[in-house]
Order: structure tokens, then sequence, then C-alpha cells
């Protein structure tokens, strides 16, 4: 009643100040203003987020320990093993919540309505598999193997329900040519060295097994029995986000704009004289307005993905005269990869890997409806422009489909349902990750670079990086040969292959 | 060829809506929590009410939360020290033995070749185990056992194993079916109902496992499509009886038709 009444009475043009309201209504409204009490009482008790001075909730911390830039799964990795690994020191982390601040800006290059809308993450086809041929690349994902089978014990957060990442174990079938064969056969050596479940099959076998393979033109195959297949990465990502949450890292919404960092002449002892910087901010710029927060840290993590490049350039990192350390760029670049997903009712059944044909064609089954995802990397001179997320379609009937229909001829007679595409943070130089800290930019850790491999990476390249900010060296898995110095030395840590 | 029509979806939200609502029913269908999976096999319906309080409570206190953290961490413990492995067993014994013995003390059953089925009598091992060092294992029935991935390294080193019972084991999910693929040789039956955690993506990797005659894939609540699942592993192993959902489940069936027999042979293509 008194509401109505004072409603009719006070109109807009008598009562718009008044009530210290500048917006547009501004009748009484009741409820909105309790609500609004409750609001402000419960930031003012203990435990609130209330500052006397300004309102700051939407901008990051002030402080922090650790700035991880980028909120993929990368970036969330190093941060769940900072805690983690910090906790069983005794750290100040032993208390959940407090210790170590790490919030995490994702450095958003321009406006994004969803978070992880262009993320590498959940663009990804999802696969896991340890047919590499470097030694430390089978580490790396043998141990995110193990990391991913008992993520529920990993990634425990009380109370809340496990887990489920849609594992499908069917394992990754790669096809050589005669020329490749040899190297085929060298790679499954190192593997099994390593300690992955990896059969070579030869063409009569693969008939056998596989008889919707065409296998003209294959001279060797190599199948992975365990511990490969493919999963789904935005459940990994949530489960991921929720634990390290609840560890105490906060997450921030931004772009990093700027990085304050002083310099130090010093002097190696050759007498040769080098520049040391180390970054003392970090600007974070909130979406859609000019308001940046300079958060003053000690380490950043470059774990920004396709973006790192941009990222390492804010730092300083390459300017200098090109062949010394300091023009030494990171080589890292976006690139963009289309995904189709097609139906295709006479396909290959339930047994089906990832198989990966010499050509560089790639597909897997996706789900029980005889629908399957796949692409192809394509050469130098085809490569698309990054600049956007826009699909061709041409690609797939002038490059992917010929190449899929060759291999198994099922495939001749299929239709596309849907297709996108998804950056790689393409290293230029030798298509392995960069791991570790930069040798001039003393406070700045990489973990990028991983052209296609990052996603079944990420769990342990998460704890090397932690091992190295924490310990200030590799303690598992070594991995020296990704250092960012490499670059500089021209020592190259090839792959043989990339889908 | 005639013209394809062809979509594309910005940064498929529909595939993560999609993956979304596969996750959800495991997340919400009652398998809450790590002991929410032992209560799928044995619901205890008035615990829910403490389980509230309880979480009300670590919401708001650290030491709650602790404690909690505490109490489930060591559940996940009680499985791992169930599934340790024998090695002074083995090495003294041999494989067959110490296979026999982790499944004896888990509670299952085990047949050696030309013997009668063993159980576990309640008094410890029964002393003529130790004798049938050079007698492989023939059959072993686990069904309801706390085996995990850890712990099958037991059964994979019985090379000669015919016969498998994993029904209703809660710890077996589809990262163990992709371990079984070293019994291709010798396996011939295995049944694998009931259990909460296998899923469709698990049975894909038994095509390994040639010379399967029967394969028990009924129950299992965490495949979504039963019938459909069915078909295709029949398609898969040819020359395996597959016993399993009806695949007419959850089809209208006529005035005239009758449900079609679950145990009957697949029909050659």
């Amino acid at each position: 009643m008194l509401r109505g009444a004072l409603r009719f009475g006070l109109g807009p043009g008598l009562l718009g100040r008044g009530l210290g309201t500048h917006r547009g209504g501004s009748t009484l409204d009741w409820d909105g203003k309790v609500s609004e009490i409750k609001k402000k009482i419960q930031s003012i008790l203990p435990g609130g987020a209330w500052s006397p001075l300004c309102d700051t909730s939407h901008l990051p911390p002030e402080h922090s320990d650790v700035v991880i830039v980028g909120g993929g799964v990368v970036g969330l990795s190093v941060a769940y093993w900072l805690k983690r690994l910090e906790k069983q020191q005794g750290g100040p982390g032993s208390i959940p919540g407090r210790g170590t601040k790490i919030p995490q800006a994702a450095a958003r290059p321009k406006k994004n309505y969803l978070w992880y809308s262009q993320a590498s993450t959940v663009l990804s086809v999802g696969g896991i598999r340890q047919q590499f041929s470097l030694p430390e690349n089978i580490q790396l994902s043998l141990f995110s193997v193990e990391f991913l089978r008992n993520i529920n014990e990993y990634l425990a957060v009380v109370d809340d329900p496990p887990l489920d990442l849609q594992f499908n174990p069917s394992g990754y079938l790669f096809l050589a040519s005669e020329e490749g064969a040899t190297i085929m056969e060298n790679n499954v050596k190192v593997q099994r060295q390593e300690g992955a479940k990896v059969c070579l099959m030869s063409p009569e076998q693969l008939r056998k097994k596989f008889p919707w393979i065409n296998t003209e033109g294959v001279a060797l195959a190599s199948y992975g029995l365990e511990n490969e297949g493919w999963f789904d990465p935005w459940c990994l990502l949530q489960g991921l986000r929720r634990k390290v949450q609840s560890m105490g890292v906060l997450f921030c919404h931004g772009e990093v704009t700027r990085f304050v960092s002083s310099s130090n002449h010093m002097e190696t002892a050759s007498g040769e004289k080098v520049t040391l910087k180390r970054i003392h901010e970090v600007h974070v710029k909130v979406d859609h307005s000019q308001e940046y927060q300079p958060v003053e840290c000690a380490i950043v993590v470059n774990a920004a993905g396709a973006w790192s490049g941009r990222i390492a350039e804010l730092a300083g990192i390459g300017k200098g005269p090109p062949g010394t350390l300091q023009g030494t760029k990171l080589p890292v670049e976006p690139r963009k990869r289309y995904v189709y997903l097609w139906h295709c009712p006479q396909g290959p059944g339930l047994e089906a890997p990832l198989v990966a044909d010499p050509s560089g064609a790639y597909f897997r089954r996706e789900g029980l409806g005889n629908n399957y995802l796949g692409g192809c990397s394509p050469s130098e001179e085809e490569e698309p422009d990054p600049g956007n997320l826009e699909v061709d379609h041409a690609f797939f009937q002038e490059k992917v489909w010929p190449r899929l229909a060759r291999r198994v001829p099922a495939f001749e007679a299929l239709k596309v349902r849907r297709a996108w595409a998804g950056y790689y943070d393409y290293n230029t130089f030798d298509q392995n990750g960069v791991v570790g800290p930069h040798p001039l930019v003393i406070n700045m850790y990489f973990a990028t670079g991983f052209s296609g491999h990052g996603l079944q990476q990420a769990p342990a390249v998460g704890r090397a990086v932690a091992e190295v900010m924490l310990e200030g060296r590799f303690q598992t898995i070594n991995l020296s040969p990704f250092l960012f110095s490499r670059f500089y030395l021209g020592e190259k840590a090839q792959e043989r292959c990339i889908i | 060829m005639g013209k394809q029509r062809v979509r594309s979806e910005k940064a498929r939200p529909a595939n993560q809506r999609e993956s979304l609502r596969l996750v959800a029913p495991v997340w919400n269908g009652g398998t809450s929590g790590i002991r929410g999976l032992s209560r799928a096999v044995d619901p205890e319906g008035s615990q829910r009410k403490g389980r509230a309080l309880l979480q009300f409570l670590a919401d708001r206190f650290y030491d709650v939360e602790a404690v909690r953290g505490y109490l489930l961490q060591k559940q996940v413990l009680k499985v791992l020290q169930k599934n340790r492995s024998f090695t002074y067993i083995k090495e003294r014994y041999g494989p067959y033995v110490a296979g026999a013995s982790f499944i004896l003390k888990q509670g299952g059953a085990v047949k050696f070749q030309d013997k009668e089925w063993m159980r576990p009598n309640g008094r410890g091992l029964s002393g003529e185990l130790w004798k049938l060092r050079e007698v492989p294992v023939e059959a072993v029935d686990a069904s309801g056992c706390a085996i995990n991935y850890q712990g099958l390294d037991h059964l994979l080193a019985l090379r000669e194993l015919q016969s498998l019972s994993l029904r209703c084991c809660p710890h077996v999910d589809d990262w163990c079916l992709g371990r079984l693929h070293q019994l291709a040789d010798s396996l011939r039956e295995l049944s694998l109902a009931g259990c909460p955690r296998i899923s469709e993506r698990g049975l894909a990797c038994l095509h390994h496992l040639q010379n399967l005659r029967r394969l028990d894939i009924s129950d299992l609540p965490a495949v979504s499509n039963p019938g459909l699942t069915q078909i295709l592993v029949e398609e898969m192993l040819p020359d395996c009886e597959v016993l399993g959902a009806d695949w007419a489940q959850g089809l209208k069936l006529g005035p005239e038709e009758q449900p079609r027999d679950t145990a009957s042979s697949p029909i050659p293509a």
C-alpha cells in the first residue's frame, strides 16, 4: 500500500537525485534496496570483500605471488601443481585458501563473450597418445595418462561429484608408407623402452583386424594397445578449475596489456655483459572498459597458448639485434586448424581407433551413431589465415575427404554435419613445447608452444613447471631439451610427424 | 556428386551442451562422492541428511573440510591397500598362486585346472594352495571384489585364464577393460554385468579378445544406449555370444509381437 502510494506521489523528476539512485527508474524499490543493504552488510562482515575506498571486486588483486597468463588446461595445470607441491613442502599453502596467491589472467586480444570460446583446450579433438619419437614427450604423455586415470584422486573436492572424462581407450593407429617405415620402427622401439604399450602391424595383420582399411601404400602400422585414446577436454578443464578454485587460486578475466619491469646490468663469469630483466607488475585491462589493474607479482607464467608470442613481446623478449639472446623471439604463433564432424552410415565400427594416414589426414569415431571427427594438417603453403575462426569447407572437399576416402573406402559416402576451427599454439622452430624460465627475463616461465599436443601433456607439464619454480630444476621428467635457450643455440628438439 | 549442405557452428556450444548432458546423469544419479559408488551397490537413504549437514559445515569451517578430505583419502587408500602387489608370493610360489591368493583375499573364487572351485573359507588361505605352483588357473570369479586397475596385474599374469567374472565390481572401469587385451589368447568367457563404472567406451576395446565366446554386458548403468551398444558389440565380435540388454528395450511392441530372447545368438550377417 505504502509502496504504491509513494510510487504514485513521487515521480521521476522530484526524487531522481534524492534517493541516491542515478539510474532511470527512480521509483522506490524496497525489495531491491533491502537486498542491496543485505549485500553491503555481508561484505562488511569478516570474510566479505569490502574495501572502504572503492569497489574493486571486479578487478584482479593488487598483489600476488604468481600470475599465470592463460586459463586453459596448461595454465590450470601449472596452478594446480604449484599449490599442491607447495603444500607438500609445508609452505604457507598448507592451510587451504591461504598461501601463494595465484590469479590467472586470461589474455584475450579481442572481445569475447564466452571466456573459453577461442581457447584451444575446448576446441581440441581430445586425443592422447604415447606414440612420439622424443623420450621426453613419451614420458610426459605417460604421466598425463596416469593423471587422467586417477583424476578423481588428484582433483577430488569434498562433496563435489566425481569427474567422468568419457575416456575412450581405443588407441591410435599410425600408418606409414615405405619411406617412413624405418623411422616408425625406431620410434616404436623408443616408445617401448619408455614403457608405452605399442605394437607394430604388417598390412596383412591390418587387413585382418580392421577390414575397413585400404592398405594400399601402407608398409607398416603402429597401434597403441593401452593408455591411448581420446577424452572430453571440457570435463578436464572444469575439473581443474573446480579443484584449483578450492585450493585458493583466483580467476580474473582481462587482457594483459603491459609488463613493468626493471633491468639489471650484470657481467657473466667470462666478462660478457648481460642485461637481466625482472617483471614487477602486470597490467591487466578489464574487458569493455579502459580500467586496468596493476598486479604486483613475483613470477609470471606464460601459458597463453596461441597468444604466447604476443605476451612474450610485451615482456620485451626478442627486442634486440637478431642473432643474440636478447633478439631471440618466442617462436610461437597461432595456426588455425579445422575439425569436421561427419556421418557415415557404413563407416568403421566400435573398434575403430584414431587413424592417422601418412598423408596427414586423421579421423576417429565419435559416439555410437556412426559419426566421425577428423581433419588434416595443411602444408606450409596452404596455411589458413589465423585472424578468425571461420571454417573453410572447401578445404574438407579438396584436401581431407579424398585422402580419407582413399584410406577408408566406406567414407566415399558421407555427410558433414558440423565443423569448427581452433588454434594450435604452433612452435615454428620445432613444433614441441617451450617449458621453463627465460634466460634473461628471470621471472617469466613458459608453458606453451605445444603445437597440437598441449592437452595431452598438460598435467605433466604443469608439474614440471611447478618443480622448476619451486626447486629450480626439473625433478621427475627432465625437460631440458624444451628450454627457451634452444632457440638461441639452434638445437631443435624435432618430432617426426604432427597431426 | 550431389550438392551437400554443410553447417558450421561457432565454438561448438551444442557439442559442449551434449557432453555436459552426458556428464550430468552420472554426476546426479546418486553417485555423488566416492562413497556414492558403493552406495550404488548398497543404497542407504538416511545418510543423505547427515551428509547435507556435513556439507553445510564443510563450506564454513576449514577444519571440517580438512577432516572430510582426510576421510575421503582414507577410503581411497583402503582400496589401494587391497590391490597392492603380492611380490613375495609371486617370487616364491609363481604367478598362479599369487593371483589365486589375491582373489581369495578379496573374497572371490578360483578354479585351478582339473580341480574344484576354491572359495575363501574365513580361516585364511587353505594349505593346499601353496602346492599348486605349476597348475594354471582356469577360471576366476571376482564378483563384487574391490579390484582396481592396479589389482588387475594379478589377473593378467594368469596366461591360461579361460573364464573371468567381474560382476558388480565397483572399481572396474573403462581403463581396466583396456588392459584385458593381454588375455586375448586364452579368454573364452567374460562377465561384466552390473559394474557401475563401465561404459560403451570401455566395451569398444574388447575387440582384441577374438577368442571370446560368451560375453555378458547386462545391467551396465553407465552405458548410455544399451540396445545399440549390444548390436555394435555383436558386430565387433562376430563369433561371440553377447548377453545383454534386450535390443528391443524401450521400443513399443505391437500386440502380436513377443519380446526377443536375450540369450539368442546373433544372426550371421
